[in-house]
């Protein structure tokens, strides 16, 4: 929890200070100032001085009225120039006291430090108090600990900011001013939707992350955890494929090929199916059956006396002419492997292209189509598709008037690319495919043609040699047998390990694989659902009572998917209740949400931090009662409120807005600031 | 027999909701608010989003300033003309001074395309642009193209 115990705003000028000074209530706070006396002066700096002034729209002193950093008007009506102001805010934490000081265009100061001081500055000055100085919006301001002073506020408000999905597949902490925007609301942008002034910093779905962090729903964990299978299921793919493909390069010189193994984990798996096979001349082997074969030849060449060369010339020169024919054949399907290579090659990258081009198509697309849905909200005929001078059909197309085509719908065209996507990546997986069968096939050519080179070379040797000699290619091809042998079993005993490896990976694919099919749908826990429905009570009670008409409450209820008031009926589906509220009445809504959201947090000692800042609450024509019941919700809360407001610049108003109202009233008679009486 | 006609697949650049969004999009970003832009920037800025090369090479030729420095070839759409004259009817923009701006209508546009997180890569390459691609730089780029 946090509250606002004092702040002090001091604008520099030619003639001196000029100061505003108050402190602040742990219940009801109401300001009252009449319009253009200063009222958002005031609430610009609390936001400034807190960090928050992105909720505002943009960074540092820029966004901040004018007589904090230019020029202040006195009540005289004259103006006298400024030379920037500082801004000092202290909380409590209900433990510790932390005060903020922060300038805003003050020249020699960047905008950006902040400097806190550990205790009341405000109520009880001490210089013995320790300070720190904090950096602002400074890409290490949320994370770096030592210096960033969101990070510190994070801590003093007692939160530990969870780490969320993020746009680009990164991970970003939910940022404090993110979460600001649900219980700070200003009075230009905040009361037009829920949580509307939630700054973009690249977090997805962050209305959402928001409304769980503060309800500290379990969802968000259970998301982590999906998240986290979503991982362990990719790692274990990842690593299937490596181990996979470092036994098929291994073995894929030796036109040698993996059985009952697939290149991705696949459900029918089973380690006594998966086998190497050798692909021979006549038939079919797995590589053990092959190697007994290998064995046997050996056992019987060792048996036989080495022949002599004049017995076996006959026979070489027959083998020389065999070879020499292969080599042939051999060399003619290399080349055409090659150039099938360039060909596969060129299509890959094409298709690539394409994919890339649908891509962004798609995207084009998607935001036109937003947009064209947009014009049934604005008053528009064009995005209706219709042609606002002739009234003619237009159909969103801007063919020339000749062409009788008849285009595709926008949402017909998306599903159209769509499929397009699917059938190129279909394509382009078939052309990996066969670009590895094509290399494979390359390389055993090639080792193959290498062999029978070196044989024939040797066999030309042989034949002009000393007839009597022994036959050196027979001897030749002992060796080579034996070599044969001694790489198969080394292929077969790393097989045998990548198969266990294959086994374990299998049962971890396995177990990731069934854990998937437990997370429910919604991903909500029971306590989850209890949260919710509170929420939902305390909202449809709050609705009640601040007298809201357009629909029927009974059928009002927080939704389970976005956790933003749906309307649920029999007639009415998930529709928001945004659209179907009238002007005044949205703001009701907006107020049974904000304080709800807060009791509902109360309720379960979630992350709230029972504070509500409502700038201008009086939205629409909500009527004084309306208001006053506001009012009186907000005092018997048990958060810290601080509300602005103008009263329609009347005693009456007031008077009827605030009977019977517990609260502390801060009012400033005339403008804002005044000279500092020393 | 009987001919049923299907449907044909329309290439974005001539759906009116995305070359209004363009439009709007070029003025919001690249364009000073008090001069707006004319029609050729919109078809040079549009040009350069839907060609990836010509983009680099126009960027190139906004930093480096050098007036002999030749440019390739910049196209005109037929279909964005369109879109201006729909959007001006529509009331989506309005013309000052020979120049568009963006009227309020318009300005719903550009929060709608802000909240929905829409065009983020057209609006990022315009951001590259930025606003200083001045009516002026435009017409040097013409002249020097059509030398």
């Amino acid at each position: 929890m946090i509250n606002i115990t004092a702040v002090k705003i001091t604008t520099f000028t030619e003639e001196g200070a000029f100061v505003f000074e108050s402190t602040f209530e742990q219940s009801l706070n109401i300001i009252r100032g009449d319009n253009g006396m200063g009222k958002s002066t005031l609430v610009q700096a609390i936001f400034y001085g807190l960090g928050q002034e992105e909720l505002l729209g943009g960074k540092n002193s820029k966004f901040v009225q004018s007589c904090l950093t230019q020029a202040i008007e006195k009540d005289d009506g004259s103006y006298v120039t400024a030379h920037g102001s500082s801004i000092e805010i202290q909380l409590c934490n209900g433990k510790d006291d932390l005060t903020i000081k922060r300038c805003a265009a003050v020249q020699g100061r960047d905008d950006r430090l902040v400097e806190l001081t550990f205790g009341p500055l405000l109520t009880k000055p001490d210089v013995g108090y320790r300070k720190e100085p904090y950096y602002l919006h400074d890409g290490g301001g949320a994370t770096n600990k030592s210096y960033g002073f969101h990070k510190r506020l994070e801590e003093f408000i007692g939160w530990e900011l969870p780490m969320v999905p993020a746009t680009g597949g990164r991970e970003a902490p939910l940022y404090i001013q993110l979460i600001a925007s649900a219980f700070l609301i200003e009075q230009k942008a905040g009361w037009s939707n829920y949580l509307s002034t939630i700054p973009y910093l690249g977090v997805s779905e962050s209305k959402k992350r928001v409304i769980e962090f503060l309800l500290d729903l379990d969802v968000y964990r259970v998301e982590l955890k999906r998240k986290q299978n979503d991982a362990d299921l990719e790692r274990h793919k990842n690593n299937w494929k490596s181990k996979y493909e470092d036994v098929e390069r291994l073995v894929a010189a030796d036109s040698i090929s993996i059985l009952g193994v697939k290149r991705y984990p696949h459900v029918d798996f089973d380690r006594n199916d998966a086998h190497l096979i050798i692909e021979t001349e006549s038939n079919i082997l797995t590589l053990p059956d092959y190697l007994d074969h290998l064995e046997s030849e050996l056992i019987k060449l060792n048996t036989l006396i080495s022949p002599k060369n004049y017995e076996v010339n006959a026979e070489l020169e027959e083998r020389l002419e065999q070879s020499a024919q292969e080599i042939h054949t051999l060399a003619d399907e290399e080349n055409e492997l090659r150039s099938l290579l360039a060909l596969e090659y060129a299509q890959k990258q094409e298709t690539n292209n394409g994919i890339s081009d649908i891509k962004s198509q798609i995207e084009k697309n998607e935001g036109a189509r937003k947009i064209s849905k947009f014009g049934a909200e604005i008053d528009s005929d064009t995005l209706n598709g219709v042609c606002p001078t002739c009234h003619q059909q237009i159909k969103d197309a801007l063919l020339p008037v000749d062409i009788a085509a008849l285009p595709m719908s926008i949402d017909d065209n998306i599903v159209y690319l769509k499929n397009q996507k699917k059938i190129s990546e279909a394509y382009l997986s078939s052309c990996e495919t066969n670009i590895s069968t094509i290399r494979q096939k390359l390389e055993s050519n090639r080792k193959r043609q290498k062999e029978l080179r070196g044989d024939v070379a040797n066999i030309r040797l042989q034949l002009v040699r000393d007839p009597r000699l022994p036959s050196e290619v027979h001897i030749r091809d002992k060796i080579k047998l034996e070599d044969e042998i001694i790489r198969y079993k080394g292929f077969i005993s790393s097989f045998d390990r990548v198969v266990d490896e294959f086994g374990s990976l299998y049962d971890g694919y396995m177990k990731a694989l069934s854990d998937k099919k437990g997370f429910s749908k919604d991903g909500l826990s029971e306590g989850d659902h209890k949260k919710l429905s509170y929420f939902s009570s305390v909202f449809r009670q709050l609705l009640t009572k601040f007298e809201f008409k357009s629909c029927d409450i009974r059928f009002i209820k927080i939704s389970n998917e976005n956790y933003l008031p749906i309307i649920d009926s029999s007639e009415l589906v998930n529709v928001t209740l945004r659209n179907d509220s009238s002007g005044s009445d949205f703001t009701r809504v907006m107020w049974a949400y904000t304080l709800s959201l807060a009791l509902a947090s109360k309720e379960y000692s979630a992350n709230h931090p029972l504070f509500i800042f409502m700038d201008e609450p009086a939205q629409h024509a909500v009527s004084n009662e309306n208001v006053r019941e506001l009012f009186k919700q907000l005092s018997i809360s048990g958060c810290q409120v601080i509300t602005a407001n103008s009263f329609s610049n009347s005693d009456g108003v007031f008077e009827e807005q605030t009977n019977g109202v517990k609260f502390k009233l801060i009012r400033f008679e005339g403008k804002l600031l005044k000279p500092s009486v020393v | 027999m009987r001919f049923v006609k299907k449907p044909i697949h329309l290439p974005v650049n001539y759906r009116f909701s995305y070359q209004l969004s363009i439009i709007i999009l070029i003025i919001q970003y690249s364009c000073q608010k008090n001069v707006g832009s004319s029609t050729l920037k919109l078809q040079l800025l549009a040009w350069a989003l839907r060609d990836e090369v010509g983009c680099e090479s126009l960027l190139n030729r906004l930093k480096d300033k050098r007036t002999d420095r030749k440019f390739s070839f910049w196209a005109l759409d037929p279909s964005l003309n369109r879109a201006i004259e729909f959007a001006l009817a529509d009331g989506f923009i309005s013309i000052k001074n020979e120049k568009f701006h963006i009227t309020d209508k318009g300005q719903k546009i550009i929060s709608k395309i802000d909240n929905e997180r829409a065009f983020l890569e057209e609006i990022l390459t315009l951001k590259r642009f930025g606003k200083s691609l001045t009516e002026s730089f435009v017409n040097d780029v013409l002249r020097n193209n059509n030398d």
